[in-house]
């Protein structure tokens, strides 16, 4: 599908189980220019990545305390649909406390906004073009 | 404490000895293996004979069976085997911890002393198994023949000591995870107020003050991580301005000053202030440039009869610097400087902004 169109807005999860958070974090998401999907748990996070073959990014916060250690579903993530971009957040840790997944990016809470949109820009920019199909 | 010197009859064991000694006379020595104390070799009534009469835990252990004496000082550490097992082989003595006693026996009856601080025992105490610990030393006794015959042990309970130093450190322990979990928390509250800002302008024009507003707010957290590994006692200078300037590009800012940290509050105020000289100088100072470098420097010098720190801030590799006609938060954010009273001067010349401040240095490190 897409790579001959860059306009297509890619669906980009949002993995928060704050709602005001993931509430902003959509309106970060809408104003990179995507879609946004959203998943109030890692649980449902890979549910809607066993369902949505065309999510080409996840954005999600470490610090969820009721589910799987965050930076363990990242990595999953990343071993079982390694095209997917990763951008993580989180307030209990910092980037030199988690071991990052290959290609994943870390941003402290509370976040930039306009380095989230940037980064997550960035990130796509290589997915917009790049031969692997949905 | 009196010397009684009994000088009519033989003394067995001094009279200085206490209950202990009181408990040997009793002995029938005429049936025991060491025989009258009488006949003793020299070095065992000596040792014997110090042991009774000292102050501090002391015990002797003497010949192939290790026969024990030990002093009123030693007593109450021996629960209810007290005094039943006095003048008896330290074998029976100590059976439940015997794998534990023996190397260190074997290691001096070979000549060596052994001494061991807060060592762990689980000796016996009201007929059950405790934890105890204790600061020992073993050392050799020779009899007239100069051969090893027995041991000289000097010995300190130090078991509310250690339990004590471990509850220290358990609450020690405690109190940084609570430190964590709260700066945890305070972050993430921050994340919220930021959200809800955001959320809350989203339809006003000046989207840069909202911008600004989320910067600065993310600057604050930077600086509450700083303080969080220090338990918000204090943090190093260099680490809070790393943490400020990371963001804007490492290798646009050269660091340089002696170690000094700094109290909570001067971390906010450096921090807020380093963030703003940070944003300015990418909009319009030195880092407009991709060739544009800041040097921060800071040093501790004498300033009358106290001491003072001074931190400068110059930009090199960008346009000359333009005094702002307007003057916003922005400005008062700098002008505050390190400990939020002022003390700070800004120079704007040709090769770019030049910012220094200076503050009593005590006033810095106050909580």
């Amino acid at each position: 599908m897409g790579q001959t169109n860059p306009l297509t807005r890619w669906p980009v999860l949002v993995v928060e189980d704050e709602p005001i958070l993931r509430l902003d974090a959509l309106s970060m998401v809408e104003q990179a220019g995507f879609e946004p999907v959203e998943a109030m748990s890692s649980a449902d996070a890979i549910k809607l990545l066993e369902e949505r073959l065309d999510i080409r990014m996840v954005y999600m916060d470490l610090d969820m305390p009721r589910s799987r250690k965050g930076i363990e579903i990242a990595a999953a993530i990343r071993k079982r649909w390694p095209p997917i971009e990763i951008i993580l957040t989180a307030a209990y840790f910092t980037r030199e406390s988690v071991d990052l997944p290959e290609r994943a990016e870390f941003y402290s809470k509370p976040v930039d906004r306009d380095e989230i949109v940037g980064a997550m820009r960035r990130l796509m920019d290589g997915v917009a073009y790049s031969p692997t199909s949905g | 404490m009196t010397v009684a010197v009994s000088t009519d009859t033989p003394m067995t064991f001094p009279a200085t000895g206490g209950e202990c000694a009181s408990i040997l006379e009793t002995i029938d020595w005429a049936c025991h293996p060491l025989g009258d104390p009488v006949g003793w070799p020299a070095p065992l009534r000596t040792a014997v004979q110090i042991v009774l009469s000292s102050g501090f835990p002391m015990m002797v252990h003497w010949g192939p069976e290790l026969f024990t004496f030990y002093n009123d000082a030693y007593a109450p550490s021996l629960g209810h085997k007290h005094p039943g097992h006095l003048g008896q082989p330290a074998r029976e003595w100590w059976s439940e911890m015997w794998d534990q006693l023996t190397p260190v026996f074997d290691q001096v009856l070979a000549g060596e002393t052994v001494f061991v601080k807060n060592a762990r025992y689980t000796p016996d105490r009201d007929g059950a198994p405790k934890e105890a610990f204790f600061t020992h030393s073993h050392s050799p006794l020779w009899d007239v023949d100069g051969r090893v015959a027995g041991i000289f042990l000097v010995v300190t309970e130090t078991t509310s000591e250690v339990v004590a130093q471990r509850d220290r450190d358990a609450a020690h322990e405690q109190q940084q995870l609570l430190n964590e979990e709260l700066a945890h928390r305070i972050k993430n509250t921050m994340s919220v107020v930021q959200a809800i800002a955001h959320q809350t302008l989203s339809k006003i024009e000046d989207q840069e003050a909202v911008t600004s507003f989320g910067k600065r707010l993310a600057t604050l957290a930077s600086a509450h991580d700083v303080l969080t590994r220090d338990q918000w006692s204090t943090a190093k200078l260099e680490e809070v301005a790393q943490a400020t300037l990371t963001s804007f590009g490492e290798d646009k800012f050269d660091l340089a000053g002696p170690p000094v940290t700094i109290g909570p509050r001067a971390t906010l105020s450096l921090s807020l202030m380093l963030h703003e000289l940070a944003t300015n100088a990418t909009k319009y100072g030195a880092l407009t440039k991709p060739e544009g470098r800041v040097s921060l420097n800071w040093s501790v010098n004498f300033d009358g009869d106290r001491e003072a720190l001074t931190l400068s801030w110059v930009e090199r590799g960008g346009p000359p610097a333009k005094e702002p006609t307007h003057k916003g938060f922005g400005s008062r954010l700098i002008r505050m400087g390190l400990s939020g009273s002022g003390g700070v001067t800004l120079s704007y010349g040709e090769a770019g902004l030049v910012v220094q401040a200076t503050a009593p240095l005590y006033q810095v490190q106050e909580a």
